[in-house]
Protein backbone atom coordinates (compact mmCIF):
# COMPACT_ATOMS: atom_id res chain seq x y z
CA UNK A 1 0.00 0.00 0.00
CA UNK A 2 1.14 3.55 -0.59
CA UNK A 3 -1.25 5.49 1.69
CA UNK A 4 -1.18 5.77 5.45
CA UNK A 5 -4.17 7.13 7.34
CA UNK A 6 -3.62 9.75 10.03
CA UNK A 7 -4.59 9.00 13.58
CA UNK A 8 -6.30 12.37 14.07
CA UNK A 9 -5.80 12.26 17.85
CA UNK A 10 -2.07 11.60 17.64
CA UNK A 11 -0.90 12.90 14.29
CA UNK A 12 -2.69 16.21 13.79
CA UNK A 13 -2.30 19.36 15.93
CA UNK A 14 -3.59 22.92 15.58
CA UNK A 15 -1.47 25.84 16.75
CA UNK A 16 -1.45 29.64 16.51
CA UNK A 17 1.74 31.60 16.09
CA UNK A 18 2.66 35.16 15.18
CA UNK A 19 5.16 36.77 12.86
CA UNK A 20 6.20 40.38 13.42
CA UNK A 21 7.92 42.86 11.15
CA UNK A 22 9.41 46.20 12.15
CA UNK A 23 7.91 49.11 10.20
CA UNK A 24 9.48 52.52 10.60
CA UNK A 25 8.02 55.29 8.46
CA UNK A 26 10.10 58.43 8.32
CA UNK A 27 8.83 61.96 7.78
CA UNK A 28 11.13 62.11 4.78
CA UNK A 29 8.62 59.77 3.14
CA UNK A 30 5.34 61.40 4.06
CA UNK A 31 6.17 65.09 4.51
CA UNK A 32 6.41 65.70 0.79
CA UNK A 33 3.39 65.99 -1.44
CA UNK A 34 5.03 63.91 -4.17
CA UNK A 35 4.33 60.68 -2.24
CA UNK A 36 0.74 61.56 -1.46
CA UNK A 37 -2.38 60.63 -3.40
CA UNK A 38 -5.37 62.95 -3.05
CA UNK A 39 -8.96 62.12 -3.91
CA UNK A 40 -11.89 63.98 -5.38
CA UNK A 41 -14.61 65.02 -2.98
CA UNK A 42 -17.44 62.82 -4.11
CA UNK A 43 -20.27 64.58 -2.31
CA UNK A 44 -19.52 67.93 -3.91
CA UNK A 45 -18.24 66.44 -7.16
CA UNK A 46 -15.50 69.03 -7.04
CA UNK A 47 -12.11 68.73 -8.60
CA UNK A 48 -9.21 67.74 -6.39
CA UNK A 49 -9.09 71.31 -5.17
CA UNK A 50 -10.41 73.46 -3.65
CA UNK A 51 -12.77 71.24 -1.66
CA UNK A 52 -10.43 68.26 -1.44
CA UNK A 53 -11.30 64.72 -0.50
CA UNK A 54 -12.02 62.84 2.69
CA UNK A 55 -8.48 61.56 3.14
CA UNK A 56 -5.01 61.30 1.67
CA UNK A 57 -3.02 58.14 1.04
CA UNK A 58 0.72 58.19 1.70
CA UNK A 59 2.89 55.98 -0.50
CA UNK A 60 6.54 55.06 -0.17
CA UNK A 61 7.20 56.71 -3.53
CA UNK A 62 5.23 58.40 -6.28
CA UNK A 63 1.69 56.94 -6.21
CA UNK A 64 1.66 56.50 -9.98
CA UNK A 65 4.78 54.35 -9.89
CA UNK A 66 4.03 50.64 -10.41
CA UNK A 67 6.52 49.80 -7.65
CA UNK A 68 5.07 52.11 -5.01
CA UNK A 69 3.25 50.76 -1.97
CA UNK A 70 0.48 52.54 -0.01
CA UNK A 71 1.55 52.94 3.63
CA UNK A 72 -1.28 54.69 5.43
CA UNK A 73 -4.29 56.95 5.03
CA UNK A 74 -4.53 60.15 7.00
CA UNK A 75 -7.63 62.20 7.72
CA UNK A 76 -9.28 64.56 10.16
CA UNK A 77 -12.76 64.83 11.65
CA UNK A 78 -14.78 66.50 14.33
CA UNK A 79 -17.95 65.64 16.22
CA UNK A 80 -21.10 67.71 15.78
CA UNK A 81 -20.45 69.25 19.21
CA UNK A 82 -17.02 70.52 18.24
CA UNK A 83 -16.35 74.22 18.67
CA UNK A 84 -14.90 74.14 15.15
CA UNK A 85 -18.21 73.00 13.65
CA UNK A 86 -19.22 76.32 12.10
CA UNK A 87 -20.05 77.26 8.47
CA UNK A 88 -17.02 79.47 7.89
CA UNK A 89 -16.91 79.26 4.10
CA UNK A 90 -17.76 77.10 1.10
CA UNK A 91 -14.64 74.98 1.45
CA UNK A 92 -14.71 74.32 5.19
CA UNK A 93 -16.11 70.82 4.50
CA UNK A 94 -18.23 70.62 7.66
CA UNK A 95 -20.23 67.61 6.53
CA UNK A 96 -17.14 65.69 5.48
CA UNK A 97 -15.35 66.31 8.78
CA UNK A 98 -18.39 65.20 10.77
CA UNK A 99 -18.82 62.17 8.54
CA UNK A 100 -15.19 61.12 9.13
CA UNK A 101 -15.45 61.47 12.90
CA UNK A 102 -18.73 59.56 13.06
CA UNK A 103 -17.35 56.84 10.82
CA UNK A 104 -14.31 56.36 13.04
CA UNK A 105 -16.37 56.55 16.23
CA UNK A 106 -18.76 53.94 14.85
CA UNK A 107 -15.96 51.64 13.76
CA UNK A 108 -13.77 51.95 16.88
CA UNK A 109 -16.15 52.93 19.68
CA UNK A 110 -19.23 51.16 18.35
CA UNK A 111 -21.36 54.34 18.35
CA UNK A 112 -21.18 57.14 15.75
CA UNK A 113 -22.27 59.63 18.38
CA UNK A 114 -19.61 58.60 20.92
CA UNK A 115 -16.48 60.65 21.56
CA UNK A 116 -12.90 59.49 21.86
CA UNK A 117 -11.56 59.93 25.38
CA UNK A 118 -7.95 61.06 25.63
CA UNK A 119 -6.38 62.04 28.95
CA UNK A 120 -9.74 61.17 30.52
CA UNK A 121 -11.39 63.99 28.57
CA UNK A 122 -13.87 63.54 25.69
CA UNK A 123 -12.24 64.88 22.56
CA UNK A 124 -14.36 66.24 19.72
CA UNK A 125 -11.57 66.79 17.18
CA UNK A 126 -9.15 64.10 16.08
CA UNK A 127 -6.53 63.25 13.50
CA UNK A 128 -6.60 59.66 12.25
CA UNK A 129 -3.65 57.79 10.79
CA UNK A 130 -4.92 54.51 9.34
CA UNK A 131 -2.26 51.94 8.54
CA UNK A 132 -2.94 50.07 5.29
CA UNK A 133 -3.79 46.38 5.60
CA UNK A 134 -0.73 45.40 3.58
CA UNK A 135 1.53 47.14 6.11
CA UNK A 136 -0.42 46.38 9.28
CA UNK A 137 -1.07 42.71 8.33
CA UNK A 138 -3.47 41.16 10.88
CA UNK A 139 -2.87 43.69 13.64
CA UNK A 140 -0.33 46.03 15.20
CA UNK A 141 1.81 44.41 17.85
CA UNK A 142 1.16 45.76 21.33
CA UNK A 143 3.93 47.64 23.10
CA UNK A 144 5.94 48.47 19.99
CA UNK A 145 4.27 51.62 18.65
CA UNK A 146 5.80 55.06 18.93
CA UNK A 147 5.40 58.37 17.21
CA UNK A 148 7.86 61.25 17.16
CA UNK A 149 6.12 64.53 16.49
CA UNK A 150 6.73 68.29 16.55
CA UNK A 151 4.55 69.91 19.27
CA UNK A 152 6.22 73.21 18.49
CA UNK A 153 8.60 74.30 15.79
CA UNK A 154 12.06 72.77 16.23
CA UNK A 155 11.24 70.43 19.14
CA UNK A 156 10.31 66.76 19.07
CA UNK A 157 8.43 64.61 21.53
CA UNK A 158 8.10 60.84 21.51
CA UNK A 159 4.83 59.20 22.51
CA UNK A 160 4.62 55.44 22.80
CA UNK A 161 2.38 52.62 23.97
CA UNK A 162 4.97 51.28 26.40
CA UNK A 163 3.42 48.77 28.77
CA UNK A 164 0.49 48.08 26.46
CA UNK A 165 1.26 44.36 26.33
CA UNK A 166 -0.39 44.04 29.73
CA UNK A 167 -2.24 47.33 30.09
CA UNK A 168 -4.21 47.48 26.87
CA UNK A 169 -7.95 48.11 26.91
CA UNK A 170 -10.74 46.44 25.00
CA UNK A 171 -13.92 47.70 23.41
CA UNK A 172 -16.10 46.82 20.43
CA UNK A 173 -13.49 48.22 18.05
CA UNK A 174 -10.85 45.85 19.41
CA UNK A 175 -7.82 46.34 21.63
CA UNK A 176 -6.34 49.78 22.13
CA UNK A 177 -3.90 51.61 24.38
CA UNK A 178 -2.93 55.23 24.98
CA UNK A 179 0.08 56.86 23.34
CA UNK A 180 1.93 58.48 26.23
CA UNK A 181 4.89 60.85 26.26
CA UNK A 182 7.84 60.58 28.62
CA UNK A 183 6.03 63.18 30.75
CA UNK A 184 3.16 60.72 31.14
CA UNK A 185 0.84 62.83 28.99
CA UNK A 186 -1.61 60.99 26.75
CA UNK A 187 -1.71 62.50 23.26
CA UNK A 188 -3.54 59.79 21.38
CA UNK A 189 -4.39 56.14 21.07
CA UNK A 190 -3.32 53.15 19.03
CA UNK A 191 -6.04 50.71 17.98
CA UNK A 192 -4.26 47.42 17.37
CA UNK A 193 -6.79 45.33 15.50
CA UNK A 194 -8.07 48.21 13.41
CA UNK A 195 -4.57 49.54 12.69
CA UNK A 196 -5.53 53.13 13.50
CA UNK A 197 -3.62 55.83 15.36
CA UNK A 198 -5.87 58.53 16.83
CA UNK A 199 -4.44 61.91 17.87
CA UNK A 200 -6.10 64.69 19.78
CA UNK A 201 -6.54 67.95 17.88
CA UNK A 202 -7.06 71.24 19.77
CA UNK A 203 -10.51 72.70 20.25
CA UNK A 204 -11.01 76.38 19.45
CA UNK A 205 -8.49 78.39 21.43
CA UNK A 206 -7.16 75.35 23.28
CA UNK A 207 -3.54 76.41 23.69
CA UNK A 208 -3.17 73.81 26.45
CA UNK A 209 -3.87 70.91 24.09
CA UNK A 210 -1.37 68.16 24.92
CA UNK A 211 -0.58 67.17 21.34
CA UNK A 212 -0.50 70.36 19.32
CA UNK A 213 -1.52 73.74 20.85
CA UNK A 214 -4.17 75.71 19.02
CA UNK A 215 -1.86 78.61 18.22
CA UNK A 216 0.74 76.43 16.50
CA UNK A 217 1.44 77.49 12.91
CA UNK A 218 0.13 74.52 10.98
CA UNK A 219 0.47 75.20 7.28
CA UNK A 220 1.60 78.46 5.72
CA UNK A 221 0.47 81.36 7.88
CA UNK A 222 -2.53 79.60 9.38
CA UNK A 223 -2.65 78.05 12.84
CA UNK A 224 -4.02 74.62 13.53
CA UNK A 225 -6.92 76.39 15.21
CA UNK A 226 -7.86 78.32 12.07
CA UNK A 227 -7.41 75.44 9.72
CA UNK A 228 -9.64 72.95 11.52
CA UNK A 229 -12.66 75.16 11.01
CA UNK A 230 -11.88 76.93 7.76
CA UNK A 231 -9.81 74.54 5.61
CA UNK A 232 -10.48 71.36 3.72
CA UNK A 233 -9.50 67.99 5.18
CA UNK A 234 -6.77 67.86 2.54
CA UNK A 235 -5.15 71.05 3.75
CA UNK A 236 -5.48 70.12 7.42
CA UNK A 237 -3.71 66.79 6.95
CA UNK A 238 -1.09 68.50 4.79
CA UNK A 239 -0.17 70.27 8.03
CA UNK A 240 -0.34 67.08 10.08
CA UNK A 241 2.20 65.38 7.80
CA UNK A 242 4.59 68.28 8.44
CA UNK A 243 4.24 67.89 12.21
CA UNK A 244 5.09 64.20 12.48
CA UNK A 245 8.73 63.15 12.31
CA UNK A 246 8.40 59.36 12.42
CA UNK A 247 5.91 56.55 13.02
CA UNK A 248 7.19 53.20 14.32
CA UNK A 249 5.07 50.07 14.54
CA UNK A 250 5.57 46.34 14.52
CA UNK A 251 3.00 44.63 12.40
CA UNK A 252 1.74 41.17 13.19
CA UNK A 253 0.60 38.25 11.07
CA UNK A 254 -1.34 35.65 13.02
CA UNK A 255 -0.78 32.20 11.60
CA UNK A 256 -3.35 29.54 12.28
CA UNK A 257 -1.59 26.32 11.50
CA UNK A 258 -2.36 22.66 11.35
CA UNK A 259 0.60 20.37 11.85
CA UNK A 260 0.51 16.89 10.36
CA UNK A 261 2.98 14.40 11.78
CA UNK A 262 3.70 12.01 8.93
CA UNK A 263 5.25 8.95 10.54
CA UNK A 264 6.88 6.05 8.77
CA UNK A 265 7.73 3.11 10.99
CA UNK A 266 10.63 0.82 10.19
CA UNK A 267 8.55 -1.50 8.02
CA UNK A 268 6.75 1.19 6.00
CA UNK A 269 7.58 2.98 2.73
CA UNK A 270 10.69 0.98 1.96
CA UNK A 271 9.84 0.33 -1.71
CA UNK A 272 9.13 2.75 -4.52
CA UNK A 273 7.01 3.01 -7.63
CA UNK A 274 9.70 5.24 -9.12
CA UNK A 275 10.49 3.81 -12.60
CA UNK A 276 14.22 3.94 -11.85
CA UNK A 277 13.80 1.89 -8.67
CA UNK A 278 14.04 -1.31 -10.75
CA UNK A 279 15.94 -2.33 -13.84
CA UNK A 280 14.36 -3.62 -17.05
CA UNK A 281 13.81 -7.02 -15.39
CA UNK A 282 12.04 -5.36 -12.42
CA UNK A 283 14.99 -6.21 -10.19
CA UNK A 284 15.42 -3.66 -7.38
CA UNK A 285 18.56 -1.64 -8.11
CA UNK A 286 19.68 -0.83 -4.58
CA UNK A 287 19.91 -4.50 -3.66
CA UNK A 288 20.83 -5.89 -7.04
CA UNK A 289 24.14 -7.74 -6.69
CA UNK A 290 24.82 -5.76 -3.56
CA UNK A 291 26.07 -6.61 -0.13
CA UNK A 292 23.22 -4.39 1.07
CA UNK A 293 20.42 -6.90 1.15
CA UNK A 294 17.69 -4.68 2.48
CA UNK A 295 15.67 -2.33 0.35
CA UNK A 296 15.79 1.42 0.88
CA UNK A 297 14.16 4.54 -0.49
CA UNK A 298 14.77 8.29 -0.40
CA UNK A 299 11.91 10.55 0.62
CA UNK A 300 11.63 13.90 -1.19
CA UNK A 301 7.88 14.54 -1.15
CA UNK A 302 4.90 14.23 1.18
CA UNK A 303 1.37 14.28 -0.20
CA UNK A 304 -1.66 15.00 1.98
CA UNK A 305 -4.91 13.49 0.69
CA UNK A 306 -8.61 13.42 1.41
CA UNK A 307 -10.65 10.24 1.73
CA UNK A 308 -11.13 10.12 -2.06
CA UNK A 309 -7.38 10.29 -2.69
CA UNK A 310 -7.47 13.86 -3.95
CA UNK A 311 -4.09 15.49 -3.36
CA UNK A 312 -4.90 18.60 -1.28
CA UNK A 313 -1.44 19.66 -0.16
CA UNK A 314 2.10 18.73 -1.00
CA UNK A 315 5.34 19.20 0.92
CA UNK A 316 8.94 18.86 -0.15
CA UNK A 317 12.02 18.30 1.97
CA UNK A 318 15.15 20.16 0.89
CA UNK A 319 17.34 17.03 0.98
CA UNK A 320 16.50 13.38 0.28
CA UNK A 321 15.84 11.47 3.50
CA UNK A 322 16.88 7.85 3.62
CA UNK A 323 14.18 5.37 4.58
CA UNK A 324 15.10 1.74 5.22
CA UNK A 325 13.83 -1.17 7.32
CA UNK A 326 16.30 -0.19 10.06
CA UNK A 327 15.07 3.40 10.36
CA UNK A 328 11.96 5.39 11.15
CA UNK A 329 11.04 8.84 9.88
CA UNK A 330 8.64 11.48 11.18
CA UNK A 331 8.10 14.54 8.99
CA UNK A 332 6.26 17.49 10.46
CA UNK A 333 4.21 19.23 7.75
CA UNK A 334 2.71 22.56 8.72
CA UNK A 335 -0.08 24.21 6.75
CA UNK A 336 -0.72 27.87 7.58
CA UNK A 337 -4.07 29.56 7.13
CA UNK B 1 9.32 26.79 -9.33
CA UNK B 2 12.94 26.53 -8.33
CA UNK B 3 15.28 24.27 -6.39
CA UNK B 4 15.29 24.28 -2.63
CA UNK B 5 18.26 25.57 -0.67
CA UNK B 6 19.92 22.42 0.64
CA UNK B 7 22.92 24.10 2.25
CA UNK B 8 21.64 24.01 5.82
CA UNK B 9 19.34 22.08 8.11
CA UNK B 10 16.51 19.94 6.78
CA UNK B 11 13.27 21.84 6.36
CA UNK B 12 9.94 21.22 4.66
CA UNK B 13 8.25 23.46 2.11
CA UNK B 14 4.47 22.85 2.09
CA UNK B 15 1.77 24.30 -0.17
CA UNK B 16 -1.88 23.66 -0.89
CA UNK B 17 -2.51 22.27 -4.34
CA UNK B 18 -4.95 23.97 -6.71
CA UNK B 19 -7.45 21.25 -5.84
CA UNK B 20 -6.88 21.90 -2.13
CA UNK B 21 -7.39 25.63 -2.48
CA UNK B 22 -10.52 25.13 -4.54
CA UNK B 23 -11.99 22.80 -1.92
CA UNK B 24 -11.03 25.17 0.87
CA UNK B 25 -12.75 28.03 -0.98
CA UNK B 26 -15.89 25.94 -1.45
CA UNK B 27 -16.39 26.05 2.32
CA UNK B 28 -18.49 22.91 2.15
CA UNK B 29 -16.37 20.66 4.32
CA UNK B 30 -14.73 18.95 1.34
CA UNK B 31 -11.27 20.02 2.51
CA UNK B 32 -10.45 17.22 4.93
CA UNK B 33 -6.96 15.74 5.05
CA UNK B 34 -7.10 12.18 6.34
CA UNK B 35 -4.13 10.32 4.85
CA UNK B 36 -0.70 10.83 3.42
CA UNK B 37 1.93 9.19 1.36
CA UNK B 38 5.61 9.70 0.71
CA UNK B 39 7.23 9.94 -2.70
CA UNK B 40 10.69 10.15 -4.24
CA UNK B 41 9.94 11.96 -7.51
CA UNK B 42 13.39 13.52 -8.01
CA UNK B 43 15.37 10.41 -7.18
CA UNK B 44 17.12 8.48 -9.95
CA UNK B 45 18.12 5.15 -8.45
CA UNK B 46 20.50 4.51 -11.33
CA UNK B 47 22.91 6.77 -9.46
CA UNK B 48 23.26 3.96 -6.92
CA UNK B 49 26.96 3.07 -7.15
CA UNK B 50 27.62 -0.53 -6.27
CA UNK B 51 31.33 -0.26 -7.06
CA UNK B 52 32.31 1.79 -4.04
CA UNK B 53 32.41 1.59 -0.25
CA UNK B 54 29.26 0.87 1.68
CA UNK B 55 28.97 4.42 2.98
CA UNK B 56 29.29 5.95 -0.46
CA UNK B 57 26.95 3.87 -2.55
CA UNK B 58 24.12 6.38 -2.33
CA UNK B 59 26.19 9.57 -2.13
CA UNK B 60 25.05 10.79 -5.56
CA UNK B 61 21.45 10.01 -4.70
CA UNK B 62 21.67 12.03 -1.51
CA UNK B 63 23.15 14.95 -3.46
CA UNK B 64 20.04 15.17 -5.64
CA UNK B 65 18.57 18.70 -5.70
CA UNK B 66 14.91 18.88 -4.73
CA UNK B 67 12.37 21.06 -6.50
CA UNK B 68 10.05 23.39 -4.67
CA UNK B 69 6.55 22.06 -4.13
CA UNK B 70 4.20 22.28 -7.12
CA UNK B 71 0.57 23.32 -6.72
CA UNK B 72 -0.47 21.23 -9.73
CA UNK B 73 -1.78 18.05 -8.13
CA UNK B 74 -1.31 16.06 -11.31
CA UNK B 75 2.47 16.46 -11.36
CA UNK B 76 3.15 17.25 -7.70
CA UNK B 77 3.53 13.63 -6.65
CA UNK B 78 4.23 10.97 -9.26
CA UNK B 79 6.21 8.19 -7.59
CA UNK B 80 4.73 7.18 -4.25
CA UNK B 81 6.67 4.97 -1.89
CA UNK B 82 5.17 1.58 -1.12
CA UNK B 83 4.82 -0.39 2.08
CA UNK B 84 5.56 -4.10 1.77
CA UNK B 85 6.28 -5.91 5.02
CA UNK B 86 8.83 -8.24 3.43
CA UNK B 87 12.03 -6.19 3.50
CA UNK B 88 14.03 -8.65 1.41
CA UNK B 89 12.23 -8.53 -1.94
CA UNK B 90 14.61 -8.61 -4.89
CA UNK B 91 11.99 -7.93 -7.55
CA UNK B 92 8.94 -5.68 -7.75
CA UNK B 93 5.68 -6.30 -9.57
CA UNK B 94 4.70 -4.14 -12.50
CA UNK B 95 1.63 -2.70 -14.16
CA UNK B 96 1.19 -4.05 -17.64
CA UNK B 97 -1.12 -2.31 -20.10
CA UNK B 98 -2.66 -4.18 -23.04
CA UNK B 99 -2.47 -2.81 -25.62
CA UNK B 100 0.66 -0.91 -24.63
CA UNK B 101 -0.26 1.93 -26.98
CA UNK B 102 -3.49 3.02 -28.61
CA UNK B 103 -4.50 4.67 -31.87
CA UNK B 104 -7.97 6.24 -31.97
CA UNK B 105 -9.79 7.87 -34.84
CA UNK B 106 -11.64 11.13 -34.47
CA UNK B 107 -15.45 10.77 -34.80
CA UNK B 108 -15.24 7.02 -35.52
CA UNK B 109 -14.08 6.35 -31.98
CA UNK B 110 -16.26 8.99 -30.32
CA UNK B 111 -19.85 7.80 -30.24
CA UNK B 112 -19.05 4.13 -30.62
CA UNK B 113 -15.96 2.04 -30.99
CA UNK B 114 -13.09 3.22 -28.88
CA UNK B 115 -10.47 0.84 -27.58
CA UNK B 116 -10.68 -1.52 -24.62
CA UNK B 117 -7.63 -1.23 -22.37
CA UNK B 118 -6.67 -3.73 -19.71
CA UNK B 119 -4.12 -2.87 -17.03
CA UNK B 120 -3.05 -5.74 -14.82
CA UNK B 121 -0.68 -6.40 -11.95
CA UNK B 122 2.05 -8.73 -13.15
CA UNK B 123 5.41 -9.90 -11.89
CA UNK B 124 8.68 -10.41 -13.67
CA UNK B 125 9.35 -13.92 -12.40
CA UNK B 126 6.52 -16.42 -12.48
CA UNK B 127 7.47 -18.09 -9.20
CA UNK B 128 6.99 -14.84 -7.27
CA UNK B 129 3.64 -14.07 -5.72
CA UNK B 130 2.39 -10.50 -5.41
CA UNK B 131 2.65 -9.19 -1.82
CA UNK B 132 -0.83 -8.87 -0.38
CA UNK B 133 -0.32 -5.21 0.67
CA UNK B 134 -0.18 -4.03 -2.92
CA UNK B 135 -3.07 -5.88 -4.49
CA UNK B 136 -5.10 -3.08 -5.99
CA UNK B 137 -8.81 -2.75 -5.35
CA UNK B 138 -9.28 0.45 -7.36
CA UNK B 139 -7.43 2.07 -10.21
CA UNK B 140 -7.10 5.77 -10.98
CA UNK B 141 -7.22 6.68 -14.68
CA UNK B 142 -5.95 10.13 -15.64
CA UNK B 143 -6.31 11.51 -19.14
CA UNK B 144 -6.66 14.77 -21.05
CA UNK B 145 -10.37 15.50 -20.61
CA UNK B 146 -10.39 17.83 -23.62
CA UNK B 147 -9.34 14.95 -25.87
CA UNK B 148 -10.47 11.66 -24.33
CA UNK B 149 -13.04 10.12 -22.05
CA UNK B 150 -13.77 6.75 -20.49
CA UNK B 151 -16.95 5.34 -21.91
CA UNK B 152 -19.71 4.74 -19.36
CA UNK B 153 -17.84 6.40 -16.50
CA UNK B 154 -17.94 9.87 -14.95
CA UNK B 155 -14.73 11.63 -13.92
CA UNK B 156 -14.51 12.25 -10.17
CA UNK B 157 -12.57 15.45 -10.82
CA UNK B 158 -11.36 17.62 -13.66
CA UNK B 159 -8.41 19.88 -12.87
CA UNK B 160 -8.13 23.49 -14.06
CA UNK B 161 -5.59 22.20 -16.60
CA UNK B 162 -8.16 19.78 -18.01
CA UNK B 163 -6.96 16.47 -16.61
CA UNK B 164 -9.90 14.17 -15.98
CA UNK B 165 -9.59 11.56 -13.25
CA UNK B 166 -11.67 8.41 -13.08
CA UNK B 167 -11.78 5.71 -10.43
CA UNK B 168 -12.20 2.28 -11.99
CA UNK B 169 -12.74 -0.69 -9.66
CA UNK B 170 -10.74 -3.84 -10.26
CA UNK B 171 -12.55 -6.32 -12.48
CA UNK B 172 -14.44 -8.67 -10.20
CA UNK B 173 -13.57 -12.36 -10.20
CA UNK B 174 -10.38 -11.91 -12.18
CA UNK B 175 -7.00 -12.75 -10.70
CA UNK B 176 -3.76 -12.42 -12.59
CA UNK B 177 -1.14 -15.16 -12.59
CA UNK B 178 0.69 -13.26 -9.87
CA UNK B 179 -2.40 -13.09 -7.69
CA UNK B 180 -3.07 -9.45 -8.54
CA UNK B 181 -6.02 -7.67 -10.08
CA UNK B 182 -6.73 -5.88 -13.31
CA UNK B 183 -8.96 -3.10 -14.54
CA UNK B 184 -10.67 -2.70 -17.86
CA UNK B 185 -12.06 0.38 -19.49
CA UNK B 186 -13.01 1.67 -22.90
CA UNK B 187 -11.39 4.93 -23.98
CA UNK B 188 -12.90 7.14 -26.65
CA UNK B 189 -12.28 10.50 -28.32
CA UNK B 190 -14.10 13.66 -27.31
CA UNK B 191 -15.84 15.69 -29.99
CA UNK B 192 -12.94 17.67 -31.44
CA UNK B 193 -12.81 20.63 -33.76
CA UNK B 194 -10.48 21.47 -36.59
CA UNK B 195 -9.15 24.23 -34.37
CA UNK B 196 -8.01 21.64 -31.82
CA UNK B 197 -5.77 20.02 -34.42
CA UNK B 198 -4.66 23.47 -35.63
CA UNK B 199 -3.53 24.42 -32.14
CA UNK B 200 -2.08 21.12 -30.96
CA UNK B 201 -0.51 19.91 -34.21
CA UNK B 202 -0.34 22.90 -36.57
CA UNK B 203 -2.62 24.40 -39.17
CA UNK B 204 -0.10 23.80 -41.95
CA UNK B 205 0.51 20.12 -41.26
CA UNK B 206 -0.86 17.78 -43.93
CA UNK B 207 -4.08 15.95 -43.08
CA UNK B 208 -4.88 13.61 -41.50
CA UNK B 209 -3.09 15.08 -38.49
CA UNK B 210 -2.32 13.20 -35.27
CA UNK B 211 -2.58 14.42 -31.67
CA UNK B 212 -0.42 12.50 -29.20
CA UNK B 213 -1.36 12.23 -25.54
CA UNK B 214 -0.93 9.82 -22.63
CA UNK B 215 -3.22 7.92 -20.28
CA UNK B 216 -1.84 7.18 -16.82
CA UNK B 217 -3.33 4.28 -14.87
CA UNK B 218 -2.33 4.05 -11.20
CA UNK B 219 -3.19 1.34 -8.72
CA UNK B 220 -4.64 3.10 -5.69
CA UNK B 221 -3.24 0.63 -3.21
CA UNK B 222 0.12 -0.11 -4.81
CA UNK B 223 0.83 3.36 -6.19
CA UNK B 224 2.34 1.68 -9.26
CA UNK B 225 1.38 3.02 -12.64
CA UNK B 226 1.37 2.32 -16.33
CA UNK B 227 1.58 4.99 -19.01
CA UNK B 228 -0.24 4.36 -22.27
CA UNK B 229 0.61 6.52 -25.30
CA UNK B 230 -2.45 7.47 -27.32
CA UNK B 231 -2.56 8.79 -30.89
CA UNK B 232 -5.72 10.52 -32.14
CA UNK B 233 -5.97 10.60 -35.92
CA UNK B 234 -7.96 13.40 -37.53
CA UNK B 235 -11.13 12.54 -39.42
CA UNK B 236 -11.00 13.42 -43.11
CA UNK B 237 -13.74 13.20 -45.73
CA UNK B 238 -13.32 10.48 -48.34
Amino acid sequence: MSFKTFDLAQDVASVVSSINEVVSISGSIFAFDSNVKRFTNISSASALYPLGGYFQTVYDSTPTSPTSTPLFDVTYGYATGSTHNLPYNASSSQNEKIKVYRMMASSLLGDPDALFTINNVPVSECFFVMIKRGIQKDEIKKGATSIIYFPTAGTTVTASDAGAVTNFRQTVGGDYAPLITSSSIEVGQVWYNAGVLVFEAPAVGEVSCKSWPSDLLWSGSMTVDDMQGKSTIDKIVDGLRLHIDRINIHNQTNLYSTIYFCRATNSEFNYSSNPSFVDSNKRILVTSGSNILQTRTYITTVGLYDANDNLLAVAKVNKPITKAPDSEVTLRVRLDY
Amino acid sequence: MGFQDNSGEIFIDAVLTDEGRERLARNDGSFAIVRFRFADDEIDYRFWNELTGSDSKDRKILDTPILEASTNEIVALRSPLITIRNARLQFLPQMVAKPSSVTLREQTDSVGGGTDITVSQEIARSQTILPSEIIDVNYSVELDNDLLFVSGETPISITPFGTGRYIIPAASGIQTAAGGTECKFNVRVQTLTTEAFDVLVGANVAQPRTINTTIIVTGQQSGMNAQIPVSIVEFTQG
